[in-house]
């Protein structure tokens, strides 16, 4: 999933992908509500769980 | 101590063979962040096996006006672009370690080579017309 997205922020100027350390961070994980990894948090509000195919993520951002 | 053992490094360096145009990593830092040094001393240990990439360390707060422009609130992070532009796609929050190191060394060579996920291309992202901000939660170790 991190690189699918790292790899659609590189295709795209208008995407930008912060990859954080649940373990580092917990004050993020309790803020978003992080239960299971991967999640995805796009603008702040819709979430992505599990691994899902490339065209799907990209659908999401587009409608987020 | 190195972080990487000698094996992940001879490894490392092999994936690295395959860059092409050089990437920089900038690591902003402060100096009450306990888990700082040890992303500075990955990165560094990383660079090293590449002439292609270069590392800076940087301050979070006595380089604010760069840590704005990338969007960096928090320590540390690691923000990877291609060298010579302005536009930093990726951004690393913690350490890019244990599960996490694969995906970290193919966005390198991502960033490096313009090569990315196959069919994760120009094309492919043209529906995304506004603005996106993601942040992926991980389990590095």
């Amino acid at each position: 999933m991190v690189y699918l997205c790292n790899s659609i922020a590189a295709a795209s100027a208008l995407v930008t992908v912060e990859v954080i350390d649940a373990d580092s961070f917990p004050d993020l994980v309790a803020r978003y509500q992080v239960g299971a990894v991967p999640k995805v948090v796009i603008n702040e509000t819709t979430v992505v769980l599990d691994v899902v195919p490339a065209a799907d993520v990209i659908a999401r951002i587009a409608a987020s | 101590m190195p972080l990487l053992s000698e094996k992940v490094t001879a490894e490392t360096g092999r994936i690295l063979a395959e860059m092409r145009e050089p990437v920089r990593m900038t690591c902003f830092t402060q100096p009450e962040c306990h888990s700082c040094q040890r992303v500075v001393d990955l990165a560094g240990e990383v660079a090293a096996l590449s002439p292609r990439l270069r590392l800076e360390v940087k301050d979070l707060l006595a380089d604010a006006p760069e840590a704005a422009r990338l969007g960096i609130s928090r320590v540390p992070t690691l923000a990877l672009a291609r060298e010579g532009n302005a536009w930093t796609p990726v951004r690393y929050a913690g350490l890019p370690a244990g599960h996490e190191f694969g995906a970290f060394l193919r966005t390198l060579l991502l960033l490096s080579t313009g090569r990315g996920m196959p069919g994760v291309d120009a094309a492919a992202v043209a529906p995304i017309t506004r603005p996106a901000d993601l942040k992926i939660f991980v389990l590095a170790a």
